[in-house]
């Protein structure tokens, strides 16, 4: 049986759903904003991890679930639309049951996609930089720091440069201009995240276990995931990639602990790849809206054991 | 040189500091976090050489982490910023998550031997939910006592072990290869083992003796007593620190 935690509605939840059903996989769904009639308990003995958990009048053993995929929203805004500020048992319990399943997830020994201790990687870009280099990959060239002046050095050396967050919060990339440079000296206060700009085509690479699916993206936003913001078209299809380059990301996923990835790349004009980051929770569906691959279909495949096909190599 | 980094408050790092100091690993730093305001100059760089950092302190003294033999590493956190008291409260989150990814990428960068090696979940070593200390503890060879957590205890907490507060305890030391304190032979065996498995070099762990004089895993701790080893601690730790001098 798989288990699916999260908002039902949520389309990267609702897709894997619906492929498993047209699988005949038995699944079940825990809705985190309606978990008022749900209970979830576990031991940790000699015997190993057991437990189990109620949803409603339905009771399953932890121990029958072989897969479990978790888009869980932060416990805060994960709760039931309709709870009241001022009802802290029912608060507690949502709590309770967030924080219980979380601790179950990390220590299961069913497929789980993915790990809150795995997800940790991208909770610092520079750090995760380091693991993704270390894999092989071309990393931009990254300074952080509070001297305006190392920034004003960067920028004279790179001509093009970015500035985004260090941790994974508000993290949408931006242009550095020459009348920016006039305010660095608010950065005295907070070293800050800057990169050298990488001109090419922006790859998402989205690994299951060993399959690989890639979209190319054709935009003039400086970070497609926000154009709508800045007002520039999008266009996305699918593409193979060289093996090398798969099965890089298939090793650097595999290293994170993440058995499903998006992995941003840019590809430059002379074919050099560089790894920009990897999100361990993709929102996967808009990429598969916009070019069809099957990304949910090889999920639902991967999280109930049964065989899925290895893609997105190009031959040679 | 070797870098000590601690909180203010660590007397463990401040003593480990002066015995290596007299064991003749030297020159060691003993750098605190107060020390790691944002007066200082930081220069945090990854490019196609790896990473690396250069802290200029309000003394002139610059730290390169090229020149860093090794590291005993004993934060547990982001130093609080006096400056960020006075941003409201939503960016003031915004800047410590900032500074928390900050801290752990510079800290990454700086050269092995490193004890311990900064994670996602701990700055000084991979902090773990006791259920999965639990397992590892069963795995290491420990015993253990069950561990239960449920929903469904809404009034009382909702992890019962049976370890109270009157329990008597005892610690375990762990550096290395070698495990420290007046346990059993298989209790520090099994300690070194559960270190191991959770691939951190420094440990403590603590049990709890039922009435038949079992000992009993009870938790474990990254930032230990260092003190609970004596002179052989210094011992192991030197060792290990000075894997790291360069020829």
């Amino acid at each position: 049986v798989i288990l699916l935690c999260g908002v039902p509605s949520e389309q990267p939840l609702a897709l894997v759903q619906q492929r498993l059903h047209e699988l005949e996989a038995p699944f079940v769904v825990l809705d985190q904003r309606n978990v008022d009639d749900t209970d979830l308990e576990f031991k940790v003995s000699d015997s190993g991890v057991t437990g189990e958990l109620n949803i409603g009048s339905s009771r399953y053993a932890l121990e029958e679930f072989s897969g479990v995929y978790t888009r869980l929203m932060a416990s805060d805004s994960g709760m039931p639309a309709d709870i009241s500020e001022v009802d802290a048992p029912r608060q507690l319990h949502c709590h309770s049951v967030y924080d219980t399943l979380l601790a179950w997830i990390e220590i299961s020994p069913a497929k789980i996609v993915n790990r809150c201790s795995a997800m940790g990687s991208n909770f610092s870009k520079p750090y995760q930089t380091q693991l993704i280099q270390a894999q092989g990959f071309n990393i931009p060239e990254t300074l952080i720091t509070n001297d305006p002046d190392l920034v004003r050095e960067f920028w004279r050396k790179h001509k093009q440069v970015i500035y985004k967050s260090i941790s994974s919060v508000r993290s949408i990339v931006h242009i550095l201009r020459e009348e920016d440079l006039e305010r660095l000296e608010y950065i005295l206060w907070c070293p800050t995240q800057f990169q050298a700009f990488i001109d090419g085509t922006n790859v998402r690479v989205h690994t299951i276990g060993q399959s690989v699916y890639a979209s190319a993206i054709v935009t003039d936003a400086i970070d497609y995931r926000y154009a709508y913001r800045q007002r520039s078209n999008i266009e996305m299809h699918g593409i193979d990639l060289p093996r090398d380059v798969a099965e890089r990301c298939v090793r650097l996923a595999a290293t994170l602990e993440l058995p499903f990835a998006g992995i941003d790349l840019i590809v430059t004009a002379q074919n050099a790849v560089y790894c920009l980051e990897v999100n361990p929770s993709p929102a996967y569906s808009y990429y598969e809206r916009q070019t069809g691959q099957p990304i949910s279909r090889t999920l639902a495949l991967y999280l109930s054991g049964m065989a899925y096909d290895i893609k997105g190599y190009s031959p040679g | 040189l070797w870098l000590i980094l601690c909180h203010i408050e660590d007397l463990s790092a401040q003593w480990a500091y002066e015995g290596l100091q007299q064991h003749g690993l030297t020159p060691l730093e003993l750098v605190t976090d107060q020390m790691l305001g944002p007066s200082l100059r930081w220069n945090h760089q990854i490019d196609a050489n790896g990473a690396r950092l250069e802290i200029a302190f309000d003394d002139k003294r610059i730290l390169s982490s090229r020149a860093v033999y090794g590291v005993l590493n004993r934060l547990r956190g982001v130093p609080s910023w006096p400056i960020l008291h006075k941003v409201r409260e939503g960016d003031r989150k915004y800047a410590e998550q900032e500074l928390a990814a900050f801290f752990l990428s510079w800290l990454t960068c700086l050269p092995a031997p490193i004890l311990n090696r900064p994670t996602p979940q701990g700055f000084a070593g991979r902090e773990r939910h006791l259920s999965e200390w639990v397992l590892l503890a069963e795995a290491a060879g420990l015993t253990t006592m069950p561990y239960q957590q449920s929903t469904r205890a809404r009034h009382e907490p909702s992890i019962a072990r049976g370890i109270t507060p009157n329990s008597p305890s005892h610690s375990v030391l762990v550096i290395g290869q070698y495990a420290f304190g007046t346990a059993p032979p298989d209790i520090l065996r099994c300690s070194k083992r559960l270190a191991m498995l959770a691939d951190t070099t420094i440990l403590g762990v603590d049990f709890t003796t039922d009435a038949q004089g079992r000992w009993l895993f009870a938790n474990t701790s990254l930032l230990p007593d260092l003190q609970l080893g004596e002179q052989p601690a210094i011992d192991a730790l030197f060792e290990l620190l000075n894997a790291g001098r360069k020829v």
